[in-house]
């Protein structure tokens, strides 16, 4: 939805001397339309369709001010100010003709109307009380001689700059007020409108497309006001101003219903408009058959169009149903685990419902925070030894003579290497590249686990867990996580490159694959892709690198739910989820894919893939089945 | 997809000297400055045409960090042709080719063919190993030896298409035993001896058809 610039039409409303002069120039009628027409060259016109016309309706007051206007549709206030300015000069009565698509049509009595036109058509309406039915030439005499503030109050016309015409426009007892929250009227061919004749009925009918069904209730104290003025657009047909032919269309829009919250701006309001469908003048009369033909080729682009709106409604309504649902359960698992578990993480982190919540994925408010429990801190880490190790770090960091021993030089060449991969981790966040904001946070976070564990010292891969770490929670804390979670079985053999231990595991891994999957087991098998392959990368960042960020969140949720045993079941789960095309993969599809994991995972369906798969052989677990491979691997 | 040969390629060398780059420029023919740091092993594949002949290179790129060297030396068997890599700008990558060089010859085939190349040619300005000391060691240790550059895709077509026209040579010679996959070297599912193109066969390259449905 196109936004307008409201200081723009602000002046132009404000300033009806300008447009008075201009309009002299340019239109040769009265102020009143060469107002509406400034409005309508002054507008930005980068959107099709994109007009509002705003008819203020104030009750209490026989005449109702209206003005034209070209607003965003969210900007209430602001046009709830311009309105009050206005009142001094521009008193135009109106007898608007509101098509009501409410059931309960009442407005409020300072509530703007928001009408809708088409500029493909330029059709841009005034509305005004036609008290004297008069007739446009009429008008058009009289203008010279009144006012600006008689003449707008007198005049109900509308100017169209593309057949430079003026149009009245009358103002029935009906009043529209289309729902709110429906999608904009889309006009798939502006032309339809200048040859296709219709009914006034015909027209508001399909004038509101979606909404005209609910269309109707004649309505209200206003109308009952001025029961005079009902005749008048009848005379104003009858007297055939412009031809027998003309129509409005009529589109209704309330600005008052606008949902003025961001989550809905991007939801269009139903619309009010008048759209004339008229021929320009300077063209020729259509044959009976074109008319026809025009008149059938209208309604199969309105019905389209309506078909158009109703799919995308559905679709928008159903996007936004999960997207409530999603953040309602986001809201109550922060509820859940913030009140109850976080105070008291013993007793509440394995209950069913904590377990639940926690499956559908942690909201990231608390995730730093539940990670940090999870993982807890067996290896007591302080704060103070962070910082000694951090000084140290940077100590080591600065000093450019090269340390003797032959311990501090391992050391010294994996502190290089920190340095290479910083800007080589999550490359497309572009946070950890040089000079960017968490570059020094994870240099100096790899560093200082360095020098607490100079054994292990820096391996690739483990910059992606810090990264990840380092996304969710202060630079301490993820320190404490990474030290801590790097100690447990599988990491410390990783790490450590324990060959027997990382087999061991690839032996476990491969009788749950062969369980779970045996079909694609024997293609692997039959292809040579074994499970180092693809396997290393995944363990090694436990998928931060292999998945798109907020995808491996949800995983490393559950890997520090569950444990190690995750990370393999994820594995079997991408597997799951690819199982026919790996199925006719060759050895070198088969690990280009693997390594190279597609950009559009869906966590979705990679969750319920993993649910189908399960860590387990029969009876034996996870870590039984590994118990056996290690000892297995020990003894060979 | 049909080819006569398929080689199979692996790169080795320090980390950060540009494999990943390397390889990415020869199957890609594109230049990505900030690169993933590799884990494990990655994959790549190209068609080339050699005297006429088609064959298809699978390319192995190693992770380059020393932790890795124990998981990287099994990928070395089976290797029809090496890629060692060291970057001009860094003369610490040139001295570890003693290393990469012992291992390598150690794990592969005695007929494996390696390829010196000091990467990064781009960066004059930065260099700190000469061309002539590369030429040097490839001299010494009876290498072919390239400077190229991932970035400006200099050379890079020429490293990995001389070390495929080389063991090209060596099947000719007949120093390669086409037949034993060890050597790297698989002959085209058309061209091979033991499996006649059948007419109609669907003409999938793998031979395996796992037999289910």
């Amino acid at each position: 939805m196109k936004t307008l610039d409201p200081d723009n039409e602000a002046s132009s409303c404000l300033n009806p001397n300008n447009l008075l002069i201009e309009s002299k120039a340019l239109l040769k009628c009265n102020s009143d339309l060469a107002q509406s027409y400034n409005v309508l060259k002054q507008s930005p016109m980068g959107h099709k369709g994109q007009y509002y016309e705003s008819v203020l309706s104030k009750s209490g007051v026989v005449t109702q001010d209206s003005r034209s206007h070209s607003l965003p549709n969210d900007l209430d206030e602001k046009n709830k100010m311009i309105n009050g300015n206005s009142d001094n000069y521009e008193t135009c009565d109106i007898n608007t003709k509101l098509l009501n698509n409410n059931e309960s049509p009442p407005h409020s009595p300072t509530q703007d109307l928001w009408f809708k036109t088409w500029p493909e058509r330029c059709e841009k309406i005034k509305c005004n009380d036609a008290e004297t039915s008069q007739t446009c030439d009429k008008i058009m005499t009289n203008q010279h001689k009144v006012t600006l503030n008689e003449a707008l109050q007198n005049i109900s016309l509308a100017y169209s700059p593309v057949t430079k015409q003026l149009h009245l426009v009358h103002n029935e007892q009906q009043s529209v007020e289309a729902e709110h929250k429906k999608p904009g009227h889309k006009r798939n061919d502006p032309g339809s409108f200048s040859s296709t004749l219709s009914s006034l009925s015909d027209a508001s009918q399909s004038g509101s497309l979606l909404d005209s069904e609910g269309r109707s209730s004649p309505a209200s104290s206003e109308s009952g006001a001025k029961p005079k003025t009902k005749k008048s657009l009848g005379n104003f047909f009858n007297k055939n101003v412009f031809s027998s032919n003309s129509v409005w269309k009529i589109f209704s829009k309330t600005a008052a219903d606008n949902p003025g919250s961001p989550q809905h701006q991007n939801v269009v309001v139903s619309s009010a408009a008048l759209i004339q469908h008229m021929r320009p003048s300077n063209l020729p009369a259509k044959t009976e058959e074109e008319e026809l033909r025009h008149r059938e080729q209208y309604k199969a682009i309105v019905a389209a169009a309506k078909k158009k709106e109703a799919q995308n409604s559905v679709a928008k309504q159903k996007q936004q149903r999960l997207q409530l649902q999603l953040e309602e359960q986001y809201a109550s698992s922060t509820k859940h685990f913030t009140q109850n578990v976080l105070p008291n993480w013993d007793n509440m982190y394995n209950t069913r419902k904590t377990r639940d919540l926690w499956w559908l994925g942690l909201p990231s408010s608390i995730r730093g925070k539940v990670w940090r429990l999870a993982i807890g801190n067996d290896l007591n880490l302080s704060q103070q030894l962070y910082e000694i190790c951090l000084s140290r770090a940077q100590n080591r960091l600065s000093s450019p003579e090269p340390p003797k021993s032959e311990s501090d030089i391992d050391q010294e060449s994996s502190m290089d290497v920190i340095q290479l991969d910083i800007s080589r981790t999550f490359p497309n966040l572009c946070i950890f590249q040089e000079g960017g904001p968490y570059s020094d946070v994870l240099h100096s976070l790899l560093a200082a686990y360095v020098c607490y564990r100079p054994d292990v010292g820096y391996v690739q891969g483990m910059s992606y867990i810090a990264a990840i770490l380092i996304l969710n929670m202060e630079p301490f804390d993820a320190f404490v996580c990474f030290a801590n979670l790097l100690n447990k079985p599988l990491h410390i053999a990783a790490f450590t490159l324990n060959q027997n231990q990382i087999q061991a595991y690839f032996n476990a891994y491969n009788q749950i694959f062969n369980y779970n999957l045996p079909k694609l087991f024997a293609h692997f098998d039959n292809s040579g892709l074994t499970p180092d392959l693809y396997l290393l990368d995944w363990i090694y960042t436990v998928f931060a690198k292999a998945m798109p960020l907020d995808v491996a969140c949800r995983v490393w949720d559950l890997f520090l739910r569950d444990g190690e045993e995750f990370i393999f079941r994820t594995a079997l789960g991408i597997l799951h989820m690819n199982q026919e095309q790996l199925m006719k993969m060759d050895f070198l599809h088969g690990s280009q894919f693997l390594t190279r994991l597609p950009d559009d995972l869906s966590v979705d369906q990679l969750f319920k893939s993993i649910q189908t798969v399960s860590p387990n052989v029969g009876k034996q677990s996870f870590n039984q089945i590994l118990d056996k491979c290690s000892s297995t691997m020990n003894e060979s | 997809m049909s080819y006569a040969y398929l080689f199979k390629y692996i790169i080795i060398g320090d980390t950060g000297v540009g494999k990943s780059c390397l390889l990415l420029q020869f199957t890609d023919k594109r230049f990505q400055p900030v690169h993933d740091l590799t884990i494990g092993v990655e994959f790549g594949a190209r068609m080339i045409t050699i005297d006429g002949k088609q064959i298809k290179l699978q390319i192995w790129d190693t992770a380059g960090q020393e932790a890795f060297r124990s998981i990287t030396r099994s990928y070395y068997r089976g290797a029809a042709g090496a890629l060692l890599v060291y970057d001009i700008t860094r003369r610490e990558t040139f001295s570890h080719l003693t290393t990469w060089l012992e291992d390598a010859r150690q794990h592969s085939n005695s007929n494996m063919v390696i390829m010196l190349i000091g990467n990064k040619s781009d960066l004059e300005s930065r260099r700190e190993v000469k061309k002539e000391e590369g030429e040097a060691f490839a001299r010494e240790h009876g290498l072919v030896f390239m400077e190229t550059s991932a970035k400006t895709a200099a050379n890079v077509e020429e490293a990995f298409i001389n070390t495929a026209k080389e063991i090209y040579e060596k099947i000719q010679e007949g120093v390669f035993d086409i037949n034993n996959e060890a050597n790297g070297i698989k002959i085209g599912p058309q061209h091979s001896p033991t499996n006649p193109s059948l007419p109609g066969a669907g003409g999938k390259d793998g031979s395996q058809g796992g037999g289910c449905c």
